[in-house]
C-alpha cells in the first residue's frame, strides 16, 4: 500500500504541471481566526452549564452569549453565523434554559429540509443526555409514525419540523396541538437565508398564520433566526417573522486557514475566446484529489451539470475507489436516497460528492478537505456557504473556484476583489405577492374563522375576504367569515414550487413496475421534460417518451446516448400596468405588471464532449401564460436599427447574469427578454420579469439597483480580453465586429443623468 | 396597497378557481325571508332553540314504537341486544354491560368535508336512544357557522349517554366531535365520560373475510334487509349544507336529515344483528361463526371460544383446525391436563399441520408433566413422520428432531 499524497502535494503538482500552471490565476490565503470567548452568563441554569461542561464546552463565543442575553429579554433576533461557528447553541441554550425553568414550555424549530431536522435532533439528544431532566425533542414530518404523533403533540418540549409540514399538517390541525400552542415560547427559524424568492414569500405567510394561531391560544413566542451572511438579515428576518428583530453578528468562533485558488480554464479557440468547459476542468481537478482519497465536494450550478459530472467522474474513478464512492446530491432526489448519501459522507465510504446548492445548508457531513466551485454559484452568500463546506473542523482547507465562460465568472477572474470585497447580496421576498397571499388567506380562513376587524397581511383584509365570499369559498355570518367548502386548501398550495402544479417523473423502464423518480415545476418542464428530452437522474440518462401535460406526468425510460438536450423558449410580452418610471436622456426604465406568454419551440441535441449540435426537433406543448411583475427599459427610436439590435442582444446577455446577483436568485428566476419593437410602445426594449406569477420582488430589485447593475455590466464588458465580443461578455448572438462597442454605448446611456426626478 | 380588487381580477386565472359552480346572487336576507325559512322548517317538524350569547340551533325529534320493523328486524330486537349483554360475564367490544339501557346512544354526525382539519365543520348531530318503550330520534342542526356553542349546548344538556354506538365513529365522528368541543371548551359544558362501541370494526371483523365491502349500505343490503329509497348520497353532505347556507331553503337539508335518520336507525338493527350473531352464532354462516369464535378467543373468553369451536368441529370442512382451536381454548381456560384428551384425539387424525401441533402438545405434556418419555417419544416420532409426509413444513423439522434426540437421551438414562 503506497501512502496517499496530502492536499498540499496535490496542489503543488497541479500548479507545476504544464497543463494547469497558467490556469491558476489567483491565490489568496485567508488566515486562521482566534476564538473570542466569554464565561457562561450568571443567570444560565446550573444544570445547563454542567451539561455544556460534560460536552467539553466551558465558555461561550461572544455571539452565543449575546444570543442568550437577547432571548432572556424575550427579544427576537437573527444570528449571522458562518459555517461551523456553533450557531445551534444560539438557540438551544435559551430554549433548554426555558424548559429547565418550566417543564410546560414548548419550542418549535423550523428547518428548510427534513434532513436538517434529523441532524439537529441528534445534536439536541446529545445535549439532553447530559441534563438532569428528560428533554423531549421530536421531529415531526412525513416520516413520523402515526403511533407516536400524539405523543409528539402532547409531550414534545421541542418539535422540529419544516415549513411545509407546519403549513399542511400542523396549522390546519391546530385543535390537536392546543397544549403546544398555548405554551409556545420560542420559534426557531434555522437557515433563514434559504427563505428567499417564492419559497420565502410563502414561508412569511405561513408564519403569519402561525402567529394568528398563537394569538388565538394566548401565546406570543419570540423568534430566533440563524442565517448565513447576507446583506439584509434584519430586513429579511423582519419580513419573515413580522417582528422587530435584532441582529447578532459579533462572531467569536475560530476558523482554520483557508486557501482560495481561482482557476480559469484554458482558451481552446482564441478567435472566439472560447474556453474549455468549466465542467471539464472541474472534473480534472476533482480526479486529482479523489485519486489521493482526499474527500472532495464539487458544486455545480444546475441539476443537469451535477448529473453530467457524476457521470464523468463515476466512470473514471470507479475502478480505483468502488462504484458508490462518488455520489450526486441535489434537491430533486427522494429523501431515502439523500439520507444514504449523507450517511456515506459521515462514515467515510463516500469520497466525493457532486452537489447543487442542496448541501449549502448546514447538514453536518463531517470534514471535506477540498471544495471545488464549478462556475460562480450566482451569489456571494452562496459562494461563502459552499466554500465553508471545506474544513469545517477548523483545519487547513482548499477552495478552488473554476470559472465558466459566463460574463460574470470571467469578470470575477479579472477582479478577484469583487469576490472578496463585495458586500453580500440581499435576499428578496415579497410576502404580499397577491397570489401567494390569497392562497394563505384561504388556509388561514380554514384554520380559524376571520373576524372582519382582524389584521392579516398588508392588504385591505375585508376586500380580500369579500372576494373569497363571492367566490363561494367563505361564508359570512354576522361579523365573522367561515371556511365553507369541502376542500382542504393547504393541499393545493406547495411552498416550494414556482408554479402550483408539479410534473411527476415516472420511470417505466421496468414495466409494469413503474417508479416515481422525481418531480419538476411546470415552467421548467416546458424545456426539460418535453418529449425526446434527455433527463438525467443520478447520472443515469432517461429519455422522455410521453409527456402527459393534462395529467402532469412525464414517462421516461432509461437510455444510453452521448448527448444532452437543450430547448428554446419563445416569449411574447404585454405591459398591463406601469407602477413606477424613471426617464434617462434617451431611454426610460419602468416597473409594473406584465403578461408573459411562453412557448417551447424546438430542442437541440448537444454532444457531451464536443458540445456539437447533433440534431434537433420541434416541441409541441401549449403556451403557458404568466402574469407577473417586470422591470423594463425602453430606448428611444434609434437612427440605425441594426446597431441597436446588436446592442440589445449584447446587453441582455451581459445583464442576465449580473441581475441574478443583485436580486440574489438563480439565473432562471429572472428572465431577460430583448425586443427590437416592444408590443406596447414599439420601442427597442429589454424586459426583466419574475418567473413566478405575481412576482416576488426580484424585478423590483432590478429597478431600484439599476445604476449599479449597469455600471458593473459596462465594467465587465470593457475588461473582457476578447476583441469584438465573446460568450463571456456580450454573447455570440450579435454577429458583427461592433457588437461590443454598441453594447457599451447603449448601456452608457443609462448611466448618464436622468432628465427628470423619479416619480411613481 | 393599491387597488386590490383590480389586481385580484387581473390575477384571477392564477388564483385557484372556486370549488363550486357559481350560482345566482341571492338578495340580502330580509326579515320576511327568514320567517319564510323558519316556516318551512317548522312545517317539517324542525324547531329553533336559542341560547343567550351562544346562538341557536335547529332540533328535530321523532319517535317510533319498538314493534316497528326496520328491514328484517324490529327495534325491540335492538333493545333485546342491549339487555342480552347485561347477563354476560366478562368483556367484549360489542358489550354495553354496565350502562343503563336508556343511556346507550346511537350517534352519527355530518360534516362539510372529510378529514380532521380545523376547517371541516360539523353541522348535524344525529342521535337515537331507547326509552319508555319507544325509539327516539333527535337531530341537532347548525343554522350557520358561529352557532356551534348552541349546537353543543343543545346536545349536551339533553343527552345522558355513557356509551356511544357508531359506525366508524372511533376514527371519524368522535375525534371530530371532541376536537370541535375542545375548541369551545370554555363556552360549553364538559363532555361526559363515554364508552364506545364501533360497529364498523365489528362488521369488518365478522364479514370482511366473506364480503367485498362492509360499508353501512352494504351491511343494510346484505344482512339487515334494509333497502333505501330516494336516498341522498352522504358524500354530498358538504355541498348540500353550503347550498342551504346560500339559499336558506331547507329542502336539501331535510333530505340529508332523512339520510342521517336512516343511517342511525340502521345502527340500532345492525347492533341487534351483530350482538345476536356473536351471542348465538349457531344460526350464522359457518365462515361468520368461525370469526365469532376467533373473536371470543381474542378477547380472552376461552370458555365461549371453546364452546363455539366445539360446534364448528362437527360442522364444516375445517374440522381439524377447529379441533386445534378447541384444544387450545380448553388449555387456556383450564390447564394442559384438561386439554390432553382433545390433543390426543386430534393427534390420531390423518396428516395435517394441526395434527403436528397436537402431537407436539402431547409430547410436551408427557415429557415435562408426567415424565413418560416413551409416550412422549411416540408422539414426537409421529409428528416427524407427518411433517415429512406433508413436505411443506421444513422449518418445523429441526425443533422436532432436537426434541427427539433429547427424549432418546432422557429415555436411555432411566
Amino acid at each position: 500500500m503506497w501512502k496517499h499524497q496530502t492536499i498540499q502535494d496535490v496542489l503543488q503538482k497541479l500548479q507545476e504541471s504544464p497543463e494547469h500552471a497558467a490556469q491558476f490565476v489567483y491565490h489568496k490565503v485567508l488566515p486562521a481566526r482566534e476564538a473570542k470567548s466569554v464565561p457562561f452568563p450568571g443567570e444560565m441554569h446550573a444544570a445547563l452549564k454542567a451539561a455544556f461542561k460534560t460536552r467539553g464546552i466551558s465558555s461561550l463565543y461572544t455571539h452565543q452569549a449575546r444570543a442568550f442575553e437577547l432571548a432572556r429579554q424575550r427579544q427576537s433576533f437573527v444570528a449571522i453565523t458562518p459555517t461551523a461557528s456553533g450557531k445551534t447553541l444560539c438557540y438551544n441554550a435559551p430554549v433548554v434554559q426555558s424548559i429547565l425553568e418550566n417543564d410546560q414550555a414548548r419550542a418549535l424549530y423550523l428547518f428548510p429540509t427534513k434532513a436538517l431536522a434529523n441532524d439537529q435532533k441528534a445534536e439536541l439528544q446529545e445535549l439532553g443526555d447530559s441534563l438532569p431532566i428528560s428533554l423531549r425533542g421530536f421531529t415531526y414530518d412525513g416520516d413520523t409514525p402515526a403511533s407516536i404523533r400524539q405523543k409528539v403533540r402532547k409531550a414534545g418540549h421541542i418539535v422540529m419540523t419544516n415549513p411545509d409540514m407546519l403549513h399542511s399538517a400542523i396549522l390546519p390541525h391546530h385543535t390537536k396541538w392546543v397544549s403546544f400552542f398555548e405554551q409556545l415560547k420560542v420559534v426557531v427559524i434555522d437557515e433563514l437565508h434559504t427563505y428567499r424568492g417564492v419559497f420565502g414569500s410563502h414561508v412569511a405567510n405561513v408564519i403569519r398564520r402561525l402567529k394568528r394561531i398563537c394569538r388565538h391560544y394566548g401565546s406570543n413566542p419570540i423568534f430566533i433566526c440563524t442565517s448565513a451572511t447576507i446583506a439584509n438579515p434584519k430586513q429579511l428576518a423582519e419580513q419573515i417573522t413580522g417582528e422587530v428583530v435584532e441582529v447578532v453578528d459579533n462572531n467569536g468562533a475560530p476558523a482554520g486557514k483557508k486557501h482560495f485558488y481561482f482557476y480559469n480554464p484554458p482558451v481552446v479557440h482564441s478567435g472566439l475566446m472560447v474556453r474549455e468547459s468549466a465542467l471539464v476542468s472541474a472534473r480534472k481537478l476533482a480526479e486529482a484529489c479523489l485519486r489521493e482519497h482526499i474527500q472532495t465536494i464539487v458544486f455545480a450550478r444546475s441539476r443537469v451539470r451535477v448529473e453530467i459530472l457524476v457521470k464523468y467522474l463515476q466512470t473514471l474513478v470507479t475502478r480505483e475507489l468502488g462504484p458508490k464512492s462518488i455520489r450526486g446530491y441535489r434537491g430533486g432526489y427522494l429523501p431515502s436516497e439523500r439520507r444514504e448519501i449523507e450517511q456515506g459522507l459521515r462514515d467515510g465510504s463516500i469520497y466525493g460528492v457532486i452537489s447543487t446548492n442542496a448541501l449549502e445548508l448546514g447538514v453536518d457531513i463531517g470534514q471535506l478537505q477540498v471544495c471545488i466551485l464549478t462556475g460562480y454559484p450566482g451569489s456571494i452568500a452562496s459562494s461563502w456557504q459552499q466554500a465553508g463546506r471545506a474544513g469545517r473542523r477548523n483545519e487547513e482547507s482548499v477552495v478552488i473556484f473554476v470559472a465558466s465562460s459566463s460574463p460574470l465568472d470571467q469578470y470575477i477572474m479579472q477582479n478577484p476583489d469583487f469576490f472578496f470585497k463585495q458586500t453580500p447580496e440581499e435576499a428578496q421576498i415579497d410576502p404580499d405577492n397577491l397570489i401567494i397571499f390569497m392562497d394563505h388567506l384561504k388556509c388561514a380562513a380554514y384554520e380559524l374563522a376571520f373576524s372582519l376587524d382582524e389584521k392579516f397581511g398588508a392588504y385591505d383584509l375585508e376586500e380580500c375576504l369579500d372576494y373569497l365570499e363571492e367566490e363561494r369559498v367563505l361564508y359570512r355570518n354576522g361579523d365573522k367569515m367561515y371556511w365553507m367548502t369541502d376542500a382542504f386548501p393547504a393541499h393545493n398550495v406547495s411552498l416550494r414550487s414556482a408554479s402550483q402544479e408539479n410534473v411527476v417523473i415516472i420511470d417505466q423502464t421496468n414495466t409494469p413496475h413503474h417508479q416515481i423518480i422525481g418531480e419538476m415545476d411546470r415552467f421548467s418542464a416546458l424545456t426539460l421534460l418535453h418529449e425526446e428530452a434527455i433527463y438525467l437522474h443520478q447520472g443515469i440518462q432517461y429519455q422522455v417518451e410521453t409527456l402527459d401535460w393534462e395529467e402532469k406526468k412525464a414517462y421516461v425510460r432509461e437510455v444510453n446516448v452521448d448527448y444532452f438536450t437543450d430547448a428554446n423558449l419563445a416569449v411574447s410580452l404585454d405591459v398591463l400596468e406601469v407602477d413606477k418610471s424613471q426617464p434617462f436622456s434617451s431611454a426610460e426604465i419602468h416597473y409594473g405588471d406584465v403578461s408573459v406568454r411562453a412557448m417551447a419551440t424546438i430542442f437541440k441535441k448537444i454532444q457531451f464532449n464536443t458540445h456539437d449540435n447533433v440534431g434537433s426537433g420541434p416541441i409541441h406543448l401549449p403556451e403557458e401564460e404568466l402574469h407577473t411583475t417586470s422591470c423594463w427599459i425602453s430606448f428611444d427610436e434609434p437612427s440605425d436599427s441594426k446597431s441597436m439590435e446588436e446592442g440589445l442582444l449584447g446587453a441582455s446577455h451581459a445583464l442576465r447574469h449580473l441581475v441574478s446577483i443583485y436580486a440574489m436568485c438563480d439565473v432562471g428566476d429572472v428572465h431577460v427578454i430583448p425586443q427590437i419593437k416592444a408590443t406596447h410602445n414599439g420601442k427597442p426594449t429589454i424586459f426583466f420579469y419574475d418567473r413566478y406569477p405575481g412576482g416576488v420582488g426580484l424585478s423590483k430589485q432590478v429597478f431600484s439597483k439599476w445604476q449599479e447593475i449597469v455600471k458593473e455590466a459596462v465594467g465587465a464588458i470593457s475588461q473582457c480580453p476578447c476583441t469584438s465580443g465573446c460568450p463571456s461578455c456580450v454573447g455570440m448572438d450579435p454577429r458583427t465586429e461592433r457588437a461590443k462597442a454598441e453594447t457599451i454605448k447603449l448601456l452608457k446611456q443609462l448611466i448618464s443623468l436622468s432628465k427628470v426626478e423619479a416619480h411613481g | 396597497m393599491g387597488d386590490v380588487r383590480k389586481k385580484l381580477s387581473r390575477m384571477k386565472h392564477h388564483l385557484s378557481s372556486s370549488p363550486a359552480p357559481k350560482q345566482e346572487e341571492v338578495a340580502s336576507i330580509s326579515e320576511k325571508v327568514v320567517s319564510e325559512e323558519e316556516k318551512l322548517w317548522n312545517t317539517s317538524g324542525v324547531f329553533r332553540v336559542s341560547f343567550t350569547g351562544k346562538g341557536s340551533c335547529f332540533v328535530r325529534k321523532k319517535s317510533w314504537p319498538l314493534a316497528q320493523t326496520w328491514g328484517d328486524y324490529t327495534f325491540q330486537q335492538g333493545l333485546d341486544a342491549i339487555r342480552s349483554w347485561r347477563q354476560l360475564e366478562g368483556d367484549h367490544p360489542l358489550s354495553t354491560r354496565g350502562v343503563h339501557e336508556e343511556e346507550v346512544l346511537f350517534f352519527d354526525i355530518e360534516t362539510t368535508g372529510l378529514g380532521h382539519g380545523a376547517g371541516n365543520h360539523m353541522f348535524l348531530i344525529g342521535t337515537v336512544s331507547i326509552r319508555d318503550h319507544r325509539v327516539h330520534l333527535t337531530q341537532y342542526v347548525l343554522p350557520a357557522p358561529g352557532n356551534e356553542p348552541a349546537l353543543f349546548q343543545a346536545f349536551l344538556q339533553e343527552c345522558k349517554t355513557h356509551c356511544l354506538v357508531t359506525f366508524n365513529g372511533k376514527s371519524f365522528d368522535w375525534p371530530i366531535f371532541a376536537g370541535k368541543h375542545a375548541g369551545l371548551r370554555d363556552e360549553v359544558q364538559a363532555l361526559p365520560q363515554v364508552g364506545h362501541v364501533d360497529l364498523y370494526h365489528a362488521s369488518r371483523r365478522l364479514y370482511r373475510p366473506s364480503m367485498e365491502s362492509v360499508r353501512l349500505q352494504e351491511m343494510e343490503r346484505n344482512v339487515l334487509g334494509v333497502h333505501r329509497q330516494d336516498d341522498v348520497p352522504g358524500h354530498l353532505a358538504g355541498m348540500i349544507y353550503q347550498d342551504y347556507l346560500e339559499r336558506k331553503n331547507p329542502e336539501g337539508m331535510l333530505q340529508l336529515m332523512k339520510h342521517n335518520e336512516d343511517d342511525i336507525l340502521s345502527l340500532v338493527t345492525l347492533y341487534a344483528h351483530l350482538s345476536e350473531t356473536v351471542l348465538h352464532p349457531g344460526k350464522a354462516l359457518p365462515s361468520v361463526s368461525w370469526e365469532v369464535a376467533r373473536w371470543w378467543y381474542a378477547v380472552g373468553a376461552f370458555h365461549r371460544a371453546s364452546d363455539q369451536f366445539a360446534s364448528l368441529r362437527d360442522a364444516n370442512e375445517r374440522t381439524l383446525e377447529a379441533m386445534q382451536w378447541y384444544a387450545t381454548s380448553i388449555q387456556k381456560q383450564f390447564n394442559k391436563k384438561q386439554a390432553l384428551p382433545s390433543w390426543e384425539q386430534l393427534a390420531g387424525m390423518p396428516a395435517h399441520p394441526a395434527v403436528v401441533t397436537a402431537c407436539i402438545e402431547c409430547a410436551k405434556f408427557y415429557e415435562h408433566d408426567v415424565h413418560d418419555f416413551t409416550r412422549a417419544l411416540h408422539y414426537t416420532e409421529r409428528a416427524l413422520q407427518i411433517v415429512q409426509e406433508i413436505g411443506t413444513m421444513e422449518d418445523d423439522e429441526g425443533p422436532i428432531i432436537y426434541r427427539l434426540k433429547r427424549l432418546l437421551r432422557k429415555q436411555s438414562l432411566t
